[in-house]
């Protein structure tokens, strides 16, 4: 039985472009002691950043506008995090957040492979045309026809500010199921699929959409966590749209909010803004750490689907 | 399949078409035509040439910083053989952070006075204290680090799987020939990994086209001088802040106008790497 | 998982759906200038006005809608449709807002209660679009010079009387400098003395341009002359020249601030230990203790200094009511009421002076610096009530901030009449040239490309 060590000797490293027989020589472990060093090197710059966020955060006012820099504050104040989360009710960004991903995530899911297992598998009429088209949505990002965008949504009645209801997220989440990129993924996806599973459930007499919902669906979870992961994190960032869309306080989301409170006025502190900032990433954290597994085999997955 | 195909239309197809005439009208709301007035008017905006130019600088920088440090990281991930896990969740990490906190984070480190972050880094080591986001000329690769700190992470994953997925067997061959690393690497490594660049290269061509917060928070506004404003923002800027609807979808057009040659010249050099495939399998045979 | 989202989702929608409806016959008023919901006290302040308020006039609710204005929010909200029916501004935004039809004409409105006549003739000047007014003042402002007492008493520029630092001599004459000579001077010495920058000048967010203007013609300046019944752009007039030839020394021998790239915000976190001086408005002084944390008794406040030796101009203007394009008369109607129990009225009312008194309550509870302020009436009754009032609640050292307010109904000076922002975004453009090229800067050639932005900006809305 082969048994894991925590500190690996190279002369067991088996594959990958330099290996055991590689490091025999002394010019080659140089080279992994670089790697390593490289490394290192990369993970404080990408850490770096947060942790300074963090220290900042907590500093007083006068450690900010004063003359010096001290990197860490004089003092640990951590009941103003609690104070700070009271007086924005930062709660309710969360949970408007939490909806707003989980409706995304249907959306994106459900309409998209419904589009392209229709285009893939089924092949109507003019499908080809309906790539074309998608591609170029691909292509220009919607954001940038915002305007007549936002008065098509405004005309079916979305944006009355009146409306205190998380069916103001209709037209966000909806706009999740347009998205170019899960539809490719989702169609790449299903072009590979055995076409005789797909024959012998119609010859079977199920509808299309049985087929679909009963032997199409069933085989597709990687794909559906491909793009529901996809769909989490996107829609957890989205901004201009909700940012037009969300206009009453008590609907935001955590990233809006951010935004619309860096304007207010009179302005925050510098150090209680870099606080909700914090506050507004810790949870992403937090979900990372849990699903890091999960997150990081379909970030890798990305490229090789391609 | 007519619901998605309904959404795709509402959300993509509609606004496309509606921005496209709307570039050659006066506003939304009236809907007057008025040929090539608003393009005439955006050719003869500084602000607008300027936001030109900086799409090309923004494309040049994202390339330079942008494009290869996710390479070197896959790289560096697939070999190294200790807390391989480890690294692997410290560098993806800025990938779970929203990009608005991430602008509103390194905005505050790119300060320009001697007690924020970057000044008091080069102060300590000694050097003196320069503007930072305040200047002309270094604002755009700050911001185009901003988002490489962002986006690093996930790309590297992506060349990680490519690197991982390159056959042994065929570095063992290399070794048994005597190939020296360098040599291997350019024999089997680079060749395997081509299709990804490719791909990838355009995707961070296209992920440039969607620049819009970034300059609006560190600039602020697109500043200094409308030396980091991209033409997505300044078509968001006309519309919102000059009520100039005609002129914010003539600028969406030559954006649209813009991606089209990209995914042209794109489509093409693909056509060619294939091409180039099937002869040299000929002159193999 | 899936299986489960879809039936939740939908029951999720239906009962959020059911519960967002409730329509009453009621008159609903949207206000915009509603207090931050995070700002606990003032919310529970202007819910027992709405109360009262409602109580009095059952046929309207009022409605909270918290908007702060900003050039490119006011776009977004317009486009889908969520501007309140009331909202603040800027003095220099309704001539634009008008123009794009954004808010609407209440000239019929305000003139039946007869508060056109009680409102400060510069400030109706300012609202006054083809002759209809479109908009109440809220209150105003004028730039002045602050500065730092602490700083410049430690270094020897103030005279110490009683163990203070004084802004007056013993003979109760100025201490303070009144010139931009003279804050150079004292800059020249303090950089040397202390490492503390003079003078915060600002660059950005149109912040350079609008203080930038007031400097200018304290110089002697003129930069909009009209011709017929246009204006002509003047920003290279050479008095306006010599101010940011002093802006360009100051710059180049390290006596203003560091950073490029200046808003007006950076003042209050400035003028606790980096700078002596800044130029702010009136209005926003408490700001320095508020979020800067710099005691307000470390500070001063005093008219805007000379460049010709003549004229102390104070650029003056200030917050605006303004009303959404297509709100009912009806809602114009209401919302002029409302003003009558929130203090923002010239109405003599049992319920104006409360208002106004719970409002000083509610910011001595908070522990909020109180000053002077410039209100936006003429002298009347009510005038007269509402600053005996102040006079009671104010907790600053008055003869600190004297010299400002004593002088200000001579100084004042409106904004430049046309196309105010986009003179500031010009203006902006040749202070950060200058701040980015240093020695080389020429501010002749940098104020009349300036000029030419202007000028075919000024063109173009002629057309």
């Amino acid at each position: 039985m082969k048994t894991r060590r925590i500190f690996p000797r190279l002369k067991d490293k088996r594959g990958g472009f330099l290996n055991f027989a590689d490091y025999r020589k002394a010019s080659n472990k140089v080279a992994y002691g670089f790697i390593v060093v490289f490394l290192l090197l990369f993970s404080f710059v990408a850490v770096f950043p947060i942790v300074f966020l963090f220290a900042s955060s907590m500093k007083s006012v006068s450690e900010i506008t004063g003359n010096t820099y001290t990197f860490w504050p004089q003092q640990w104040d951590f009941g103003k995090i609690g104070a700070l989360w009271s007086r924005f009710d930062f709660g309710r960004y969360y949970l408007n957040t939490l909806v707003y991903v989980a409706g995304a995530v249907v959306c994106a899911v459900l309409f998209n492979s419904l589009l392209a297992y229709a285009v893939a598998v089924v092949k109507p009429f003019g499908y080809k045309v309906i790539n074309v088209l998608v591609f170029l949505g691909y292509m220009v990002p919607t954001i940038l026809n915002i305007f007549p965008l936002l008065q098509e949504i405004r005309a079916f009645g979305f944006l009355d500010p009146d409306h205190q209801s998380y069916l103001t997220f209709l037209p966000l989440w909806l706009g999740f199921g347009a998205n170019a990129y899960y539809y490719m993924l989702f169609r790449d996806y299903f072009a590979r699929l055995p076409k005789s599973l797909v024959e012998a459930a119609s010859m079977d007499g199920a509808s299309q959409l049985r087929v679909f919902t009963r032997v199409v669906l069933p085989l597709s979870r990687p794909i559906i966590g491909i793009v529901a992961i996809f769909a989490m994190t996107a829609s957890y960032s989205d901004f201009l749209l909700p940012y037009c869309v969300l206009q009453s306080s008590n609907l935001q989301t955590v990233v809006v909010g951010i935004y619309n409170i860096s304007n207010i006025n009179p302005p925050l502190q510098m150090p209680d803004f870099l606080l909700l900032i914090l506050l507004s990433v810790i949870p992403q954290i937090v979900i990372f750490l849990i699903f890091q597994r999960q997150i990081m085999n379909v970030g890798a997955g990305k490229g090789s689907k391609e | 399949m007519i619901v998605p195909l309904a959404l795709f239309a509402f959300f993509v197809w509609v606004p496309m078409g509606r921005n496209f005439l709307l570039s050659f009208q006066n506003n939304y709301f009236d809907q007057e035509f008025v040929g090539l007035a608003n393009f005439a008017a955006i050719f003869a905006d500084k602000t607008f040439l300027k936001a030109l130019g900086n799409t090309f600088l923004y494309i040049l920088f994202s390339i330079l910083i942008g494009y290869l440090v996710p390479v070197f990281l896959g790289f560096l991930l697939s070999e190294v053989f200790h807390f391989a896990g480890i690294f692997r969740v410290l560098l993806y990490l800025p990938c779970m952070i929203s990009g608005i906190a991430v602008v509103f984070l390194f905005s505050t480190m790119y300060g320009d006075s001697s007690t924020d972050l970057f000044n008091a880094i080069a102060i300590a080591m000694g050097g003196e204290s320069h503007p930072w986001k305040g200047s002309t000329s270094l604002i755009i690769p700050l911001i185009v680090l901003a988002m490489t700190w962002r986006g690093a992470g996930s790309t590297a994953l992506i060349y990680l799987s490519s690197f991982q997925s390159v056959d042994d067997s065929m570095y063992e061959a290399a070794r048994m020939d005597g190939a020296s690393p360098w040599q291997r690497f350019i024999r089997i490594t680079a060749p395997s990994l081509k299709a990804t660049l490719i791909t990838l290269f355009v995707l961070q061509i296209i992920s440039v086209f969607q620049v819009f917060y970034e300059p609006l928070v560190i600039g602020p506004k697109g500043g200094p001088l409308d030396s980091s404003m991209s033409l997505l923002l300044l078509s968001y800027l006309y519309a919102f802040e000059d009520f100039e609807h005609g002129r914010s979808a003539a600028v969406a057009m030559v954006l649209v106008l813009i991606i089209a040659l990209f995914t042209l010249a794109y489509r093409l050099l693909l056509k060619v790497l294939s091409g180039e495939k099937i002869i040299k399998r000929r002159g193999k045979r | 998982m899936k299986k489960l989202m879809m039936p939740m989702l939908s029951a999720l929608l239906l009962t959020l759906a059911s519960c967002g409806g409730g329509s009453s016959s009621k008159i609903v008023l949207k206000i915009g200038f509603w207090p931050e919901p995070n700002d606990t006290a003032d919310v529970a302040m202007y819910e027992t006005w709405a109360k009262r308020f409602m109580a009095d006039n059952p046929q309207y609710e009022i409605q909270g809608m918290p908007y702060t204005y900003s050039t490119e929010t006011v776009g977004q909200k317009y486009a889908v449709g969520a501007l309140p029916d009331v909202w603040q501004t800027w003095f220099t935004e309704p001539g634009k807002l008008m123009e794009k039809n954004i808010i609407r004409s209440i000239d019929a409105q305000v003139k039946a209660t007869g508060w056109d006549k009680a409102m400060d003739e510069a400030m109706k000047e300012e609202l006054t679009f083809h002759g209809e007014l479109y908009g109440i003042p809220r209150d105003g402002y004028g730039l002045g010079l602050l500065m730092n007492k602490r700083i410049l008493g430690e270094n020897g520029f103030l005279p110490e009387i009683n163990g203070k630092y004084s802004i007056y001599n013993e003979d109760g004459s100025p201490a303070y400098p009144t010139s931009f000579a003279e804050i150079q001077a004292i800059s020249e010495e303090l950089v040397e003395l202390d490492n503390v920058r003079g003078f915060l000048m600002y660059s950005a967010n149109k912040n350079g341009g609008w203080v930038f203007s007031n400097m200018a013609w304290n110089y002697g300046a003129t930069l909009e002359k009209k011709e017929g019944d246009r204006y002509k752009a003047n920003l290279n007039d050479p008095a306006a020249v010599q101010a940011l030839e002093w802006v360009k020394e100051m710059r180049v021998n390290g006596l203003l601030q560091e950073a490029v790239s200046s808003v007006y915000n950076d003042w209050y976190s400035h003028i606790g230990e980096r700078v002596a001086f800044a130029v702010v408005g009136s209005d926003v002084l408490q700001n320095a203790k508020l979020l800067g944390e710099v005691s307000m008794d470390d500070l001063a406040f005093v008219p805007m200094p000379t460049g010709d030796g003549t004229h102390h101009y104070s650029l003056y203007g200030g917050t605006p009511f303004v009303f959404t394009k297509g709100v009912s008369d009806a809602k114009v109607e209401g919302i002029l009421k409302f003003f009558s129990y929130i203090g923002r009225s010239p109405e003599k009312s049992e319920n104006n002076l409360l208002a106004k008194k719970e409002g000083y309550e509610v910011a001595k509870r908070k522990n909020q610096p109180i000053l002077p302020t410039i209100m936006p009436w003429k002298d009347g009754e009510f005038l007269q009530e509402a600053k005996k009032l102040e006079a009671q609640y104010i907790n600053v050292n008055l003869p600190d901030y004297a010299p400002f307010f004593d002088a200000i109904e001579s100084n004042k000076h409106p904004e430049e009449p046309a196309l105010a922002q986009e003179m500031y975004a010009a203006l902006d453009t040749a202070i950060q040239s200058v701040f980015t090229s240093l020695e080389t800067a020429n501010c002749s050639a940098l104020l009349t490309t300036a000029n030419t932005t202007l000028q075919n900006k000024l063109d173009e809305s002629a057309r």
